[in-house]
């Protein structure tokens, strides 16, 4: 089995839609995104490149690609993260983390892993969130758990539902039938940073 | 589309769990970061009982109507998630509805009543927490003084469209019924409607099929809005049309996001869209490129005009009567324009005139005399009114190549299903009604009205699932109006500002010397907004708002009364992006000392003496009310059935959506037909301005200048700036402005300038810059945009004025509208950008 | 190298005379001691207020996570590993060594270490969870790899130490001494090579990910530690502590020139390795030269070149000029790590424009435009005070070694 994603380009207008609810569904402290909207574009977010009228624009979701060979992993000195090898999903043990940051480094994809600098601040406060959604820690290493709490209750991580595009797909790339493996199969697609050999769990079908 | 329900495929969730369960069990051991699948899910077992989910819905002025639910744990709201219209294309959310909890928590709301501290200037910023007992009687004291000094009209009464709740909405407005006062007319939005009404009736937002017709559309022309920017949930019907196989066409003066979808993008400049759509309009009829059978049958096309009038040959033209003579053209009297007096047609198999209601085949073009009467078809009218308008002087002012302008006309002539989707981005200039009356036209003529995957879309169907709510006229007016007579209506907000500056209205004495809103911020959202600061704020001896948090108006008012947030409350609400009227749960009590507004007004008519005609009732008592109408009954529709089923169609059905004029049905006009000719146009608000000698120019839409964004402006020539105030994500009109988790993403204002503008003018990336006006100004960082063109900027809306370094986005827009259309004309404005220094 | 060692006339440093012994220690070390030792409390009470206040109080985000503390642990490894390298060799390979100066050369290292591992806990989110590395040791992490070896290099430092010093006692053979000695050199080039792999087994970063990284950084190992072991000799010499032959000293410039021209020979094949594809590599190499890393690219640059050409021209190579390219050299040396570490940072994989809180990126409120466009990290005055408290440590771990233990040249030193 191995979890990912699918993510329609085509579809996907960048309405932060996703990165809010992961926010709200795993109560992340504040100033803390484990799912970023990227733009694809001019030097601020929403803007575009080019001249005009030939200019362009596109958005790209970037949370933990989940990789198939995930670099963090081997560098972590104490295993705190490490790939769950049933499922595929890269996870993070808040509870053995030593605040190294060497996982953050060795990550290719800019931004996904976050460290806590500070005590974690709540939006709300602290008991806001999902229920089964594991407390924060500070001066921890934390990222996208791919909604780790939700999975083990037979539901898709909160991104998906939310999408107003329908632009997110969530399911197992090795089983041919699922939705994702099917799309990954039928649609050009691409995977971020794909020279470095980490080979994601997220596509982004183009 | 989203995937299957089960993320486990075909497998159930125990079997899933048994064969991870050796693995997990085995990470379990690890703390909580580590838990396994197994353990989390034996966890998660015990939680299910202690949450509720609540259906319920997203009260903003958006177009998208999210419904919601609100998961509540220990009494408190912990998350929103996505709730399910009984149709999945209709189901969807957005950053906003999702942070409804975060804005119900968070520290911006309003918690308690203040009163401004004695002695501090309005807007000093300086509270005093007083109780609601003494908030209530100083206020009502202060508005019997005002009235029974000044008269009743003395106190004005404003609700706006900050709280979609049928109940909660417009409690201020129903309060203004048993006190009597002014409640100033609203303009938003109004014009394009105004525009489509000439042609197509249903009011002022009735020209809308139901968005998930367009799937069906073969080609979109998506005209000046932002979809995917300001209605993502209509963004996701459209894509559903694309994976059909619709084509999509952008146009917009600047390459709007949407631009970045679509398969054509068509750049046009500010203003100019009403001449190229006369100039479409003009080629499509000179050339006959029209659906002549639809022309003839459902369009007044061959009606006649008479050439002496100007109005339609009538039955009593002919047989005389009691409606003889009595519509006058020039006094624009509109008396008497009635299926009971039908107009005649020339039929094509008697050479005879014949009433349009009896008569099969008549004929599209000519010139006749009956009775000594010299009249012409409407077409014929039409076609020589029309002629003036070129494609190549359209192409010239709008900068659009004639041969794209042509490339639109192909489209239209085709025969192909088009749908133009459009907002209020032409809305918002002078003449937007006339853009709304030529599109319509332009549309009736080529069958893109009534047919599955046509029409103009915007916003939606509110004809059918707003207007129920309203049937029972005590939902604006309360169950006792005993001051009904004494409510004036007439002042459109635009013209309210210099009543309250000269104590004058038409002429006469008018003294407006209080204000009272809830759910409006009516400083921050109409135009102009130093009209608020220098005419209200300094002449008013009253301002008391009620909102949820502090707003403009809220920091300038003396009194402001907490509100409770949509959370807090049920209410039900109608739609404008689907067909349904949703049940608005209410999760919590009110936080704090927030008080619905409901109940706010209640006691405010308690203190104010008229408590015995407007009671205290529950908002279940109001829905009742609300539900009590023949429309509601006639649906079978009542206040259990919405609670039960949260969601109930108003109109179509799941398999045929609704359509104005479809599936054979006549369109709301008084002839039943698109009405290609206007008789007597009129204006939507008469206060006081010249209306009359616009609109007896427009029974056939006309090129009327914008005041000031076109390219042929005076205006320009101080200030060459376009300025548009468009609508992000992370905001409703001005809502949201201060939920955190959406400033993390989106923190401060800038205004967005063109690379040439801001070379020419020495302004680097991030830069303070003013933007300014005659009006007044903003400072603001500026951000180099190449999304624009050259002399285009725009300030992103909403952003409330402490955000701003100095000004705010509002002061340079117009608090003015169309003398006909009676809307806010936001985007007709032009500005000048400069460096910051100071 | 070896011919230059060769060449040298052979060192014998005399032992030191009773009055010069006299003229070392005494008010003014012990005023160091002290010194030292407030600085080290300093470091300690700012570490606290780091660990309680959170570190958001340093100039580390999540896009440039590592910082003044990491500059300052590779610097300090190199540092040690370059000390011990100098003193093991000739003792290894039974040449003539530097007269005497083995002893200082490891408690250098040893002090160097210290610091090193103290650099690494200060940075350490959690440093009460280290005992993890001993119980969940992911064996595959190369940062795993650097702490092992890191113990034992420092471990094997303190048996070489005290090899030398039963050595000097007549207790252990000088063949013993030997081995010691060799297993010592082997781990030293060992310690720095781990500690490069931490860095350049990282795909992640451009700039890190060379085969040349290891060597790389042995050879900027055996500048700088070259460099201060010249350094501290010199003073030490002037201070009295021991004598030394000029000529030992000369020896020693000579090698740090060497030293410093293949550290160059290092940079150049990297930089035209990186740069001539003119892919992305170019980007680094743009950043290095005129982009915003330009200051420690030339200072290195032009300060290792200077300092070769100091040591290497008899009329340059005199006291004064040899401190000062010897500080050059530690200093270029330094830039050369800030330059490592920074610019590891200072490229973004996806620098596209996207939410920015103060948690995303230094600076982060213009944008990714605006963060990128001077250095991405610079440290707060915190960090500095830390790094300035372990470096006191260090010190006073260095003082307290010369006033207590006997680390003056003996006879049997070599």
């Amino acid at each position: 089995m191995r979890y990912g994603f699918a993510i329609d380009t085509k579809r996907c207008v960048g309405c932060h839609t996703c990165a809010v609810q992961c926010r709200y569904e795993n109560n992340i402290p504040k100033e803390t995104w484990w799912n970023r909207i990227m733009t694809d574009g001019g030097d601020h977010m929403d803007l575009a490149s080019g001249q005009f009228p030939n200019v362009t624009m596109s958005y790209l979701p970037v949370a933990c690609q989940h990789c198939d060979n995930p670099s963090c992993v081997k560098v972590c000195p104490v295993g705190a993260t490490y790939k769950d090898e049933e499922t595929g999903v890269v996870r993070q043990d808040y509870d053995k983390c030593i605040g190294c940051r060497m996982c953050m480094a060795a990550c290719p994809y800019t931004g996904v892993r976050s460290f806590n600098w500070d005590e974690p601040k709540y939006m709300i406060a602290a008991e806001f969130g999902d229920a089964d959604a594991v407390p924060h820690q500070k001066h921890v290493v934390e990222k996208c758990t791919m909604c780790w709490h939700r999975l083990a209750r037979g539901e898709e991580p909160a991104c998906i539902e939310v999408c107003p595009e329908r632009a997110r797909f969530w399911g197992d790339l090795d089983d041919p039938n699922s939705e994702v493996a099917q799309l990954v199969a039928s649609r050009e697609h691409k995977q971020l940073l794909p020279e470095q050999g980490t080979n994601p769990s997220v596509y982004y079908l183009l | 589309m989203s995937g299957t329900k089960s993320p486990h495929g075909g497998l159930t969730r125990r079997s899933f769990l048994k064969t991870t369960g050796a693995a997990a069990g085995a990470a379990a051991v690890l703390g909580t970061g580590a838990v396994g699948l197994t353990a989390m899910a034996e966890d998660a077992s015990s939680n299910d009982s202690g949450e509720k989910v609540i259906s319920t819905i997203c009260r903003a002025n958006c177009f998208q109507a999210c419904m919601l639910n609100a998961h509540v744990r220990d009494g408190k709201v912990v998350k929103m998630s996505r709730a399910d219209y009984p149709e999945d294309i209709y189901s969807g959310c957005c950053l906003r509805g999702l942070a409804m909890h975060e804005r119900t928590y968070s520290d911006n709301r309003l918690k308690y009543p203040l009163k401004r501290v004695e002695g501090t200037e309005r807007g000093a910023g300086e509270w005093e927490r007083i109780s609601w007992e003494q908030a209530i009687q100083e206020i009502a004291d202060k508005i019997k003084d005002i009235q029974s000094t000044y008269g009743e009209r003395a106190m004005t009464f404003n609700s706006a469209s900050g709280n979609y709740g049928a109940v909660q909405g417009g409690a201020i407005d129903r309060l203004a019924y048993v006190t009597g006062g002014t409640a100033p007319a609203g303009m938003y939005d109004f014009a394009m409607g105004w525009g489509t009404n000439r042609v197509m009736g249903g009011n002022v937002f009735g020209y809308s099929n139901e968005p998930k017709d367009m799937v069906d559309a073969q080609h979109i022309i998506i005209w000046g809005t932002n979809p995917v920017w300001a209605q993502p949930q209509t963004w996701r019907i459209i894509l559903a049309a694309k994976d059909n196989g619709a084509r999509l066409y952008c146009i917009d003066p600047i390459r709007s996001a949407t631009s970045q979808y679509v398969d054509e993008y068509i750049q046009i400049h500010c203003g100019t869209d009403l001449y190229v759509t006369l100039a479409i309009l003009n080629e499509i009829v000179k050339n006959d490129r029209i659906d002549v059978e639809y022309a003839k049958q459902c369009t007044t096309s061959p009606f006649l005009i008479r050439e002496d009038t100007g109005l339609f040959l009538r039955r009593s033209d002919i047989e005389g009567g009691p409606l003889a003579s009595v519509r006058d053209s020039k006094s624009l009297n509109s008396v008497g324009y009635d299926k009971t007096d039908p107009v005649y047609v020339m039929d094509e198999a008697t050479g005879q005139i014949a009433l349009y209601t009896e008569c099969e085949h008549p004929v599209l073009e000519g010139e006749f005399e009956v009775d000594g009467i010299r009249v012409k078809t409407a077409y014929t009218a039409l076609k020589e009114h029309m002629a003036q308008y070129t494609v190549e002087d359209a192409s010239e002012l709008s900068g659009i190549p004639v041969e794209t302008i042509n490339k639109i006309i192909d489209i239209y002539a085709s025969g192909d299903r088009v749908t133009a989707y459009t907002q209020f981005g032409i809305d918002h200039y002078r003449g937007g009604h006339l853009w709304g009356q030529a599109l319509a036209i332009l549309h009736a003529l080529t069958n893109n009205l009534s047919r599955h995957g046509t029409g103009i879309g915007g916003p939606g169907a509110p004809k059918g699932a707003l207007s129920p709510l309203g049937q029972n006229t005590a939902m604006g007016r309360g169950t006792n109006p005993i001051k009904a007579d004494k409510v004036m209506t007439s002042i459109a907000s635009c013209a309210w500002s210099e009543v309250v500056a000269t104590g004058k209205f038409r002429g006469q004495d008018y003294p407006i010397k209080g204000y009272i809103g809830n759910c409006d911020n009516i400083a921050s959202n109409r135009g102009g907004q130093r009209d608020w600061l220098d005419k209200d704020v300094k002449n008013l001896e009253l301002i008391v708002d009620i909102d949820f948090e502090m707003t403009d108006t809220a920091r300038y008012s003396d009194y402001v009364l907490p509100a409770a947030f949509w959370l807090e409350c049920t209410d039900i609400r109608g739609n404008f992006s689907n067909p349904y009227i949703v049940y608005g749960e209410k999760c919590i009590d009110p936080l704090w000392e927030c008080k619905t507004d409901n109940e706010i007004s209640t006691l405010l008519a308690e203190a104010l003496g008229v408590g015995e005609y407007y009671p205290p009732r529950t908002d279940e008592e109001w829905i009742d009310i609300c539900f009590d109408s023949d429309t509601m009954r006639a649906k079978g529709f009542n206040q259990e059935r919405i609670k039960k089923e949260r969601a109930l169609r108003c109109l179509g059905t799941p398999e045929e959506p609704w359509i104005i004029g479809g599936y054979g049905e006549e369109f709301p006009t008084q002839s039943g037909r698109a009405e290609i000719y206007n008789e007597v146009p009129t204006a939507r608000y008469d206060y006081g301005q010249d209306w009359q000698s616009e609109a007896k120019l427009e029974q056939f839409p006309i090129w009327k200048e914008p005041y000031e964004n076109w390219p042929g402006s005076e205006a320009k020539k101080k200030y060459p700036l376009s300025y548009l105030t468009l609508h992000e994500r992370g905001r409703t009109h001005t809502q949201w402005f201060g939920c955190e988790t959406l400033r993390e993403i989106d923190p401060e204002p800038y205004v967005h300038v063109s690379p040439q503008d801001a070379e020419s003018r020495g302004i680097e990336d991030m830069e303070i810059v003013e933007v300014f006006n005659d009006r007044g100004h903003c400072v603001i960082k500026a951000v180099i945009d190449n999304a624009l063109p050259e002399g285009v900027c725009f300030i992103p809306k909403g952003w409330q004025m402490d955000q701003f370094i100095e000004g705010s986005f509002q002061e340079m827009t117009l608090n003015a509208g169309d003398w006909c259309a009676g809307g806010y004309v936001f985007y007709d404005a032009t500005v000048e950008i400069r460096k910051w220094e100071e | 190298m070896t011919e230059n060692v060769q060449a040298t006339t052979s060192p014998r440093a005399t032992s030191p005379t009773k009055s010069s012994r006299s003229r070392f220690g005494g008010t003014p070390l012990n005023i160091a001691i002290v010194v030292a030792a407030v600085l080290t409390v300093i470091g300690v009470v700012l570490w606290g207020i780091q660990l309680s206040g959170g570190m958001v109080q340093t100039g580390m985000r999540n896009f440039d996570s590592w910082g003044l503390y990491i500059t300052c642990f590779m610097f300090l490894v190199g540092l040690s590993a370059g000390g011990l390298i100098i003193s093991s060799i000739p003792c290894v390979f039974g040449i003539k060594g530097f007269g005497g100066i083995s002893k200082i050369a490891v408690w250098t290292s040893i002090c160097c270490t210290v610091l090193a591992i103290g650099f690494v806990v200060v940075d350490l989110g959690q440093p009460l969870r280290v005992w993890e590395l001993f119980v969940y040791s992911n064996i595959g992490s190369p940062l795993m790899w650097d702490i092992i070896v890191l113990f034992v290099y420092l471990i094997l430092s303190i048996v070489y130490l005290w090899a030398t010093l039963r050595h000097e006692a007549g207790r252990v053979s000088a063949k013993a001494l030997r081995v010691v000695s060799a297993v010592a050199l082997v781990c030293a080039v060992l310690v720095h090579s781990v500690t490069a792999w931490i860095f350049s087994l990282q795909q992640a970063h451009e700039m890190w990910h060379t085969a040349l990284m290891a060597p790389w950084f042995v050879s900027s190992a055996l500048v700088c530690g070259t460099a201060l072991v010249l350094v501290v000799v010199i003073a030490l010499r002037a201070a009295g502590y021991l004598k030394l032959d000029q000529a030992n000293v000369v020896k020693m410039a000579k090698l740090l020139g060497a030293f410093c021209c293949v550290d160059l020979y290092f940079f150049g094949c990297d930089l035209l390795t990186e740069g001539f594809p003119a892919g992305s590599g170019m980007e680094v190499v743009q950043m290095l030269t005129t982009g915003a890393l330009a200051p420690f690219f030339w200072i290195e640059v032009i300060g290792c070149a200077i300092t070769a050409v100091i040591c290497f021209v008899p009329s340059l190579r005199k006291n004064p000029a040899l401190v000062i390219a010897a500080l050059l050299a530690i200093a270029g040396i330094f830039c050369k790590r800030v330059q490592l570490l920074v610019g590891g940072f200072q490229v973004a994989n996806l620098d596209y424009p996207s939410t920015m809180t103060q948690f995303t990126i230094t600076n982060w409120q213009n944008g990714m435009a605006g963060a990128y466009q001077g250095l991405v990290y610079w440290p707060t005055p915190l960090e500095f005070g830390i790094a300035l408290g372990v470096i006191g440590l260090g010190a006073l771990i260095l003082l307290l070694g010369l006033k207590f233990l006997p680390l003056q040249p003996t006879e049997r030193t070599e």
